[in-house]
């Protein structure tokens, strides 16, 4: 529990409504912070699968199966600004773009050999020769296949279950086929109320108004004071614009955030929807990596046979021979 | 056979070499996926998702 100050008065803030109220105000920054790294990761897998060339998919290394859904957020802040919103519908063609790669990607890592083209066969003894072993692939990569696929269809699943559910939500036209008879729909007339004299709206009201979803945040934190009484209401310290007018029978200095908060748009119930969906199959995904990257040096047996196969248990940092884009890549969330 | 000493693989290929195959990476695609980029993949699933309780909290 922390006590502020406003001018002569004290009043409490919750831990609870103050990191709540922290979230809120830093989540569009957090979330412009992953469209530019969404960006990077898609640039560099294009990058990736262009410097492999067709006839050498067989060495592309893993690139993840949700790298649409990064447009997907570049699009939801991209239609929030009204300055870059003329970007929103070729960021739309560039998503659908990249769920069609990502499901080719996919199709090609589980049927077309796509990335079994791993390792170099140096030296295999005799006893190894006839096992019918392919040595050039590692024997890990089938769970991390399998991974791909689950990611991906949950990602997709997710995606059509947000949109399902917003058409479902928020689009009336399914009133249009409940149609009453003119006996229900008589039942169900309720006469309106006549409108009482509304009070003139102030100008903080309106500008309250104008902020859509920080109306409760600003109203929760009007402090009940006498009027006449001149507060301060601080949104987002860093980005506001202060204002002095009345309301409900007080002054108030009113600091107002310099952009509006977005509603929960289309597009940002798709991101949310899907990402829930992908949360728990990334976090099984990291469990199974952490498992098969157990140890610096992995001497993994087939038939019999042993071979030493690379290991990702520090992100390859403490490789020094790995080249800096496979670095990048795992470490942008890219090689997943 | 899994390990953190180099001593212990030395030790294991000498006692096995007839089993041993020799290989060496060739292409990125040897470099599976790490812990890491998972990781990163479900902060961020975690964060963005997180503006839906807000959502509903507000």
């Amino acid at each position: 529990m922390r006590k502020v100050n406003s001018q002569d008065n004290v009043f409490e803030v919750g831990p609870r409504e103050e990191s709540r109220s922290l979230w809120g105000t830093y989540l569009p920054y957090v979330k412009i912070a992953f469209g530019f790294i969404g960006l990077l990761r898609n640039g560099l897998a294009i990058y990736t699968i262009a410097s492999t060339g067709g006839d050498q998919l067989d060495g592309l290394p893993f690139l993840s199966p949700v790298l649409w859904l990064d447009i997907v957020l570049v699009f939801d802040l991209v239609s929030n600004y009204s300055m870059i919103k003329f970007l929103s519908y070729p960021v739309a063609i560039l998503g659908c773009r990249m769920w069609v790669i990502c499901l080719w990607l996919s199709i090609g890592y589980c049927f077309l050999g796509y990335g079994t083209r791993q390792y170099q066969v140096l030296n295999i003894p005799d006893y190894c020769q006839t096992l019918g072993v392919s040595w050039q692939t590692d024997p890990r990569r089938a769970n991390y296949v399998r991974m791909q696929v689950i990611i991906f269809s949950s990602a997709t699943a997710g995606f059509g279950v947000a949109l399902f559910s917003y058409l479902k939500i928020y689009l009336p036209s399914r009133r249009r086929w409940n149609v009453p008879t003119e006996q229900e729909a008589a039942t169900r007339f309720v006469a309106p109320i006549a409108p009482s004299e509304p009070a003139p709206e102030t100008w903080i009201q309106r500008r309250i108004k104008q902020f859509g979803v920080w109306k409760r945040k600003v109203l929760g934190r009007l402090p009940r004071y006498p009027a006449g009484e001149q507060r301060e209401l601080t949104l987002l310290r860093p980005f506001t614009i202060p204002y002095v007018g009345p309301f409900r029978g007080r002054t108030v200095l009113f600091r107002a955030p310099a952009f509006k908060k977005p509603e929960l748009h289309l597009s940002e119930h798709l991101t949310t929807i899907v990402q829930i969906f992908v949360l728990f199959p990334f976090i099984a995904g990291f469990l199974m990596a952490v498992i098969l990257n157990s140890h610096a040096y992995l001497l993994l047996g087939q038939k019999g046979c042993y071979g030493s196969y690379v290991s990702g248990r520090f992100g390859y940092l403490d490789l020094q021979l790995v080249n800096f884009r496979v670095k990048l890549s795992t470490w942008l969330g890219l090689n997943t | 056979m899994v390990t953190d000493s180099l001593l212990d693989v030395c030790h294991f290929v000498a006692n096995a070499a007839q089993y041993f195959v020799s290989i060496v990476p060739i292409t990125t695609a040897a470099y599976l996926p790490s812990w890491v980029g998972y990781l990163v993949q479900a902060a961020q699933a975690l964060i963005e998702s997180w503006s839906l309780v807000l959502h509903l909290h507000t």
